[in-house]
């Protein structure tokens, strides 16, 4: 097992271990990769498959095909076998990963746990000899995981999970567990299920306070989510009534489609609220639907302007809120950081002097590299810092965080949001993680099934 | 495969018809429509067609690519007789050939060949999965790296799309406020959003505006599609591109007696076709 | 160096060609889909695939505008209403990108780097086979007249095509300069 937060390069491990990188990364490397006698740094990552297997961390960025079962038969028809023992594999994997209904269909029908499943059946079929799994083990149920890690077992394939967080199923199946940090991977004494064990990972922050050895289903948060109670008008920033919002039925979509309903919600100005919920439960459709993406079927919203409470269309919600999309990349753009955060300032008749002065103490407060470099080449957790900081200069009064947690160490969030309300902004976050919402948030509504719990 | 235009049916005997003879018949079936034979045992040709469709797709989906060709048509009404004004004269205003004879026949011949073709095309795609009609193409020659970017281009469209439906949003959300309203409408389709309603306003717009404001989407959708190629190089080396051996293949298009029935029909079909190409010469 | 000798040798690899060019075909087949300005009855509309093609020859070389030029349009054709164009679409703006991809790899095999007088001769180069090349497949299909009155909305989209590849080029390339590794 190989833990690592979000951003400290669990991926580009997995990658240079499977021969890729640094073939199509460019960059430099030092030292050897030894598998037995093979070398992955010295050899043709095509010729390794059998090997070496690597599950991407996103499934979305390793499927190619247009039906399950060519999917599956994609790596055997590369090495060659004939078609007999082909077709036989490929039911086989099917079949152990309960996948076989789904065999003519495209992987795009099926749901982010499933396309796991699918490209774990891909190495099933092949059975390389060392498997690597990047954050492969979330978003699978416990059952799943559980028959993933008995498989390995009995076939005593060498594994190496990586994840970003310590689950307790872990503790039967992890013969060594190693830590990375900062460019370092360090192996953990301390036995798996010990105090002391559990002690370093709070230390580190795999775990966060108030886990226990609760497991793998969500906890209530540190801070319970709280009702809405009726708040004086006049520390209301924005007022949602009867919500209502259903999406168009497509040409597939089952009998009872989603929809959200949302009686009352409340957000207080210069507060800062979580919205939590599972995949599915709404929590981004809420969000879009707060800064005017989207326009709801029924309902209401109303924002503050003026000392005044007023009903707001989709195009005064645009300019009323942030939205940090959680891919920070969709509306990056420019040459260089300085013009990506000089660009919403423009508009404003600034002097030159003083946007060059706004964007450097703005570079400052998020910490991001000076403004030459293209956006595009830093990494991911400085183009999220990018995007944060990008909205914290067009200083709109309500800021919409989605999925901001994913990518951004605990830490880097909560700074992020720090800034911002230090700026008398309000803050909205959406996030599946109860835990980090009960740290950081003054209040959190939990939202199931598109209605608040 | 035309997945925007029709409505989904089958399977009917024609669905099942093995991909390769399908594609001899089409070839077979679009020289047809270019052979300088009389316009109206064209039409009976087209005619054919029209009914083979019906009895495959259903009428709807017969009338509804003609339907959708109508102003093509008349524009070949409108335009065909000026190029054509020699010969026996029809209709003339004031000493000025309008219509001729060889121009409305040249007229004729090429509205039911559009049409022919359209229809052809169109029973094709209709009954024909991508897979299959990629393993035909296959088996006719196309390299298997060829095939491979059009099955991966195809799987990759969506996300595409998709991608930049996000980037546009994104774009405009950004830019909210700093712009008066009426110059807010992006290019492009519009998403399924809010605003859709109101992007009317925006149409009003210069076209090299709109134009210069699509760059900035524009780059983002780029440089995203673009650094999503390494990854997807990758991809492919996990799963063996690029090796040695000869590939193996997974599944193929059934050999054999349905092959050879569907062979037979198709043959059977252009003997037809040519019979009666040269028996009424 | 020895950098530049890797980058040059992943673009040789074929799980890299095919990733490169699934992605720029699926690029100019949404290029081509997603804009529907309606001008000229016959073909359809005014859409962003030429800026597309040319962006493609200007910045990853003649065989990646041919491929996804060529495949891309016609993808974008079968996915349309108008999928009788699409063995049309793909010999034609296939053409189109390869002879701008050409004139446009001049300077860099030249080392010159004047880019942009020969990406406007490129630019004309594709346009005469684009606006020719509709012109002789519309004959075929639709009759010489119908074909003709097309060839104005041709050259607007030829036009288009242009004033929005340039910029674009530009501004990918300085958004992602790691882009001009990758022509061929």
């Amino acid at each position: 097992m190989l833990l690592a937060r979000p951003d400290q390069g669990k991926t580009t491990l997995c990658r240079v271990l499977a021969g890729l990188i640094p073939r199509f990364s460019g960059g430099e490397i030092k030292g050897e990769v030894c598998l037995g006698p093979i070398k992955p740094l010295d050899q043709e990552p095509y010729e390794l498959i059998d090997q070496v297997g690597l599950v991407f961390q996103h499934p979305g960025e390793q499927l190619l095909t247009s039906r399950c079962d060519a999917e599956v038969a994609f790596p055997l028809e590369s090495m060659g076998l004939a078609r007999s023992e082909i077709q036989q594999r490929v039911t086989r994997s099917l079949q152990s990963m309960d996948l076989e209904r789904y065999r003519y269909q495209s992987p795009k029908v099926l749901s982010g746990g499933e396309r796991k499943k699918l490209l774990i059946a891909c190495l099933l079929a092949v059975d390389p000899r060392l498997w690597l799994l990047d954050e492969t083990l979330e978003e699978l149920d416990r059952g799943t995981k559980r028959q993933l890690l008995e498989l390995l077992k009995d076939r005593r394939r060498s594994t190496l999970i990586l994840s970003a967080k310590w689950h307790d199923i872990f503790r039967k199946y992890a013969d060594l567990v190693y830590l990375m940090e900062e460019g370092q991977v360090r192996p953990v004494r301390e036995k798996p299920g010990t105090r002391d064990f559990h002690r370093l990972l709070l230390k580190r922050g795999f775990v966060l306070p108030g886990e226990g050895s609760v497991p793998d289903q969500p906890p209530s948060p540190a801070r319970a989510p709280t009702t809405q109670e009726s708040k004086t008008d006049a520390g209301i920033l924005l007022e949602a009534r009867d919500l209502f919002f259903r999406y168009e039925q497509g040409r597939e979509e089952p009998a009872s489609p989603f929809t959200l309903s949302i009686d009352r919600l409340h957000i207080a100005t210069g507060k800062v609220l979580a919205i939590v919920g599972d995949n599915g439960s709404g929590k981004s459709t809420l969000g879009r639907l707060l800064c005017g993406l989207l326009a709801p079927g029924g309902g209401e919203i109303r924002i503050r302007r003026e000392g005044v409470l007023q009903r707001a269309e989709a195009q005064d919600l645009n300019r009323f809120t942030g939205y940090l999309f959680q891919d920070p990349d969709l509306q990056i753009f420019l040459p260089t950081v300085f013009e990506e955060l000089a660009l919403g300032l423009r508009h404003r008749h600034l002097s030159r002097e003083e946007i060059n002065k706004r964007v450097e103490k703005t570079l400052s407060l998020f910490g991001l590299p000076a403004g030459e470099a293209p956006p595009s080449l830093m990494s991911y957790g400085a183009r999220k810092k990018l995007q944060a900081a990008v909205y914290y200069l067009l200083d709109r009064p309500l800021m919409i965080i989605d999925e901001g947690d994913s990518g951004l160490s605990v830490d880097d969030f909560a700074r992020a949001i720090g800034i911002f309300r230090k700026a008398d902004g309000t803050v909205l976050f959406i996030t599946h993680d109860f835990r980090l919402a009960g740290a950081l948030a003054d209040e959190v509504l939990e939202l199931k099934a598109g209605r608040f719990v | 495969m035309i997945t925007q235009v029709y409505r989904k049916k089958g399977p009917s005997a024609f669905h099942n018809f093995d991909p390769r003879t399908k594609i001899v018949l089409l070839l077979a079936f679009l020289a047809l429509f270019f052979l300088p034979i009389p316009v109206a045992q064209l039409g009976i040709y087209l005619a054919v067609v029209l009914l083979i469709t019906s009895i495959f797709l259903g009428i709807h989906n017969t009338l509804r690519p003609i339907r959708l060709i109508l102003p093509v048509l008349i524009l070949v009404v409108l335009l065909t007789p000026p190029f054509h004004r020699y010969g026996t004269v029809l209709v003339s205003i004031r000493g000025f050939t309008v219509l001729s004879l060889p121009g409305l026949l040249e007229t004729l011949r090429l509205i039911v060949r559009f049409t022919g073709i359209t229809v052809i095309f169109y029973l094709f795609l209709g009954t024909t999965d991508q897979d299959n009609l990629i393993l035909a193409f296959r088996w006719f020659g196309l390299p298997f790296t060829l095939s491979l970017i059009l099955g991966i281009a195809l799987e990759y469209i969506p996300t595409i799309l998709m991608l930049y439906n996000q980037v546009q949003d994104a774009h405009r959300l950004r830019r909210a406020g700093t712009e008066p309203d009426s110059e807010q409408a992006p290019v492009g389709a519009p998403s399924r959003t809010a605003a859709a309603g109101r992007r009317s306003r925006g149409e009003s717009k210069g076209l090299f505006r709109r134009l210069a404001d699509a760059v900035p989407v524009l780059t983002s959708v780029i440089v995203l599609s673009v650094r999503r190629i390494p990854t997807l190089a990758m991809a492919l080396e996990c799963r063996g591109l690029g090796r040695k051996n000869r590939r193996g293949s997974h599944r193929s298009l059934k050999s054999g007696r349905s092959l050879l029935r569907d062979g037979t029909i198709a043959l059977v079909v252009v003997a037809a076709l040519a019979g009666s190409v040269v028996l009424f010469h | 160096m020895k950098e530049e000798r890797r980058s040059a040798r992943i673009i040789e690899s074929p799980a890299f060609r095919v990733a490169l060019l699934a992605i720029l075909t699926a690029l100019t087949a949404v290029f081509t889909s997603v804009v529907k300005i309606p001008i000229a009855p016959t073909r359809g509309y005014l859409n962003f695939g030429d800026v597309a093609i040319y962006f493609t020859a200007f910045t990853f070389g003649p065989v990646s505008a041919l491929i996804a030029g060529g495949v891309g349009t016609a993808l974008a054709d079968l996915l349309s209403p108008y999928v009788q164009w699409a063995p049309i679409s793909l010999l034609v703006h296939g053409l189109q990108g390869l002879v701008a991809g050409l004139v446009a790899a001049i300077p860099w095999r030249s080392k010159s780097k004047v880019f942009n007088l020969f990406w406007l001769v490129a630019a004309v180069a594709g346009t005469a086979v684009m606006c020719g090349g509709y012109l002789a497949g519309g004959t075929l299909m639709v009759g010489f007249g119908a074909a003709l009155v097309e060839l104005p909305g041709n050259l607007l989209q030829n036009l288009v095509g242009v004033a929005g590849a340039i910029p674009l080029t530009i501004a990918v390339r300085q958004a992602y300069p790691p882009v001009t590794k990758l022509r061929w």
